[in-house]
């Protein structure tokens, strides 16, 4: 592991065809210890053969990938151990039921006895699953069904912790437990890596996201890094006391670190720039010049969503216009 | 040691999966005693043996072999709702998966057996031996190995449609070219030289005689068939293994079957 022996999770070269299609075409990443990861990717950026490669489900087609060390392809009974995945869509036998799941779970994981009831009972009422606990699987509800995939995790805790789309089917107030319970699970010392195309879901709990498309990182970064790595990401809505005249367009335009200035109304424009703090001083010295006095300025930084669509191919200006 | 427990803990699943299913078990253990005993009686006053004692070892192998048959359906379902690829991420290598299956469907095969011979029991005294017993180790491996078709039908049936089709195909034609309900002496009468091979050596024959020489006192001879019965479940056991073994790998390497 040497370079990467900060990393729980750490790829090389990473990459699985299916015929001439690339699912993942060279992946070279890695997930330090102890972080939450969030994969952030349309449909079929390659998100989840990811995750189904890193957990051995897949095995890839060239490359490979280390988890706690271990290989992927040479190793994979001890990435089995370390590394546990909640799948997209709940895997479960319809007559089974959701204590006897998650009991069969734990003791694959070498829970015994009192420890594994304890473990299961916890669980489950956590996950506010305990009354259902004796339903057969079939007649658990969608939302009811993902939690369970999910709670999987929570019986045994493994040092790599994937979840793929884990909230899902489940309803808000389900969204917000469990996003707490997988913030917990970092913080008692699991690697969590969890692949969405939610943004929000990216926003409440990624240390550092990642952007994935056909199969390819396109960037991995803190939310704040992403945010300010974009052009023209901070919005700021100007009014005026005077009206917008074209030489007043003129003047912001040519202002540094603008890179689109339009006219919202009569007295007001809205502008899209490189960094506003230090726009903003330019801009009133400009404006000043002209005998213009700004009487309203507000600012508004990219939302993650911005981030996604510049990341994954339409300017962020677009979808502000 | 650990691993191990883990191959037989996913036995266990499995096999409990095939007990859940209620209606089809009961379904099964209807249609199993209702034949032991509507056709055994009938027949038994048109042949000139006793066919009760013929018939009955009879129904309790074609049981075993329904219910050892049914870890296919499990696979299937399995594959198709992705419990499979759940099995492939625990602690324990694709060959315990692979076993674990075969197991479940040995035990499953061999109890379901056991509660048929249960029930010949009261009608038939000579079955309640140790011979019987004794034969039950032998009654494991065979569901094993008809679990092995199973396999191979897993293989080649990409849908769900096909299995049932080629499921019910091999079954009845197993069940047919077999001494289960006909000695051989008739089969022999009426079947080429070709298919009376195929029936004398069909596992379905071997278990089925086996428990005849039991139920006909003659221990020794129960013996004597126990080898080629060995010897055909562990070849069909060995079809199991490389099947089952293959359509996991392609599961891992296509994402599917």
């Amino acid at each position: 592991m040497s370079s990467s022996s900060e990393n729980s999770v750490q790829t090389f070269n990473l990459t699985k065809s299916y015929g001439e299609a690339k699912a993942l075409d060279s992946l070279t990443l890695g997930v330090r210890r102890g972080e939450i990861l969030v994969i952030l990717g349309p449909n079929g950026s390659g998100k989840t053969t990811f995750l189904h490669l890193i957990s051995t489900v897949l095995r890839p087609t060239s490359g490979t990938a280390t988890v706690m060390g271990y290989d992927i392809v040479k190793q994979p009974l001890k990435v089995r151990e370390s590394i546990g995945i909640s799948f997209q869509d709940p895997r479960g036998f319809w007559r089974h039921k959701p204590y006897h799941i998650l009991s069969f779970h734990a003791s694959m994981y070498g829970l015994r006895g009192e420890e594994r009831s304890k473990a299961v009972e916890d669980t489950l009422k956590d996950f506010e699953l305990w009354q259902s606990r004796n339903k057969r699987f079939m007649e658990l509800s969608g939302g009811q069904a993902k939690r369970l995939e999910v709670a999987k995790l929570f019986v045994h805790r493994p040092d790599v912790a994937v979840f793929d789309e884990p909230t899902a089917m489940v309803d808000l107030e389900g969204k917000r437990m469990i996003w707490d319970m997988i913030r917990q699970l970092r913080e008692k010392g699991s690697t969590v890596i969890v692949a969405t195309n939610e943004v929000r879901e990216a926003e409440y709990l990624a240390d550092r996201i990642c952007i994935m498309k056909d199969g390819k990182e396109l960037v991995m970064e803190s939310l704040m890094t992403l945010k300010d790595s974009i052009t023209g990401g901070d919005v700021v809505d100007l009014e005026m006391s005077a009206p917008v005249s074209e030489e007043i367009l003129r003047a912001v335009r040519d202002v540094p670190g603008t890179v689109r200035a339009l006219q919202g109304g009569e007295r007001s424009l809205r502008t899209f720039v490189n960094r506003s703090e230090d726009w903003l001083p330019l801009m009133m010295t400009a404006m000043q010049g002209l005998g213009v006095r700004v009487s309203s300025i507000r600012v508004s930084e990219p939302s993650l969503d911005d981030v996604f669509l510049h990341y994954t191919g339409k300017e962020v200006v677009q979808s502000h216009a | 040691m650990s691993q191990f427990r883990g191959m037989l803990r996913i036995a266990r699943v499995d096999l409990s999966y095939f007990f859940r299913t209620k209606w089809l078990l009961g379904t099964l253990i209807g249609l199993n005693v209702t034949d032991m005993f509507v056709v055994g009686i009938v027949y038994k006053g048109m042949m000139s043996i006793n066919y009760f004692d013929f018939y009955a070892p009879g129904v309790i192998i074609t049981g075993l072999f329904f219910a050892s048959f049914d870890v296919g359906r499990r696979v299937h379902l399995g594959l198709t709702e992705g419990v499979s690829q759940y099995y492939l991420t625990l602690p324990v290598s694709l060959n315990e998966v692979v076993m674990a299956h075969l197991i479940s469907a040995g035990l499953g095969g061999a109890i379901y057996a056991g509660i048929l011979t249960g029930v010949a029991m009261a009608f038939i005294p000579q079955l309640a031996t140790l011979s019987t017993l004794l034969l039950i180790p032998f009654m494991f491996i065979l569901a094993m190995g008809l679990a092995g078709i199973a396999a191979v039908l897993n293989l080649f049936s990409k849908t769900g449609d096909r299995y049932w089709v080629f499921a019910d195909g091999l079954q009845t034609a197993l069940v047919s070219l077999s001494t289960i309900a006909y000695p051989l002496t008739i089969v022999s009468s009426y079947l080429p030289p070709a298919l009376v091979t195929f029936v004398e050596y069909n596992p379905l024959s071997q278990g089925a005689e086996a428990l005849r020489t039991v139920i006909n006192g003659a221990p020794s001879s129960a013996v004597f068939n126990l080898p080629a019965l060995l010897l055909t479940s562990l070849a069909l056991l060995a079809v199991g293994v490389v099947s089952y073994r293959h359509v996991f790998t392609e599961l891992r390497d296509a994402g599917k079957l």
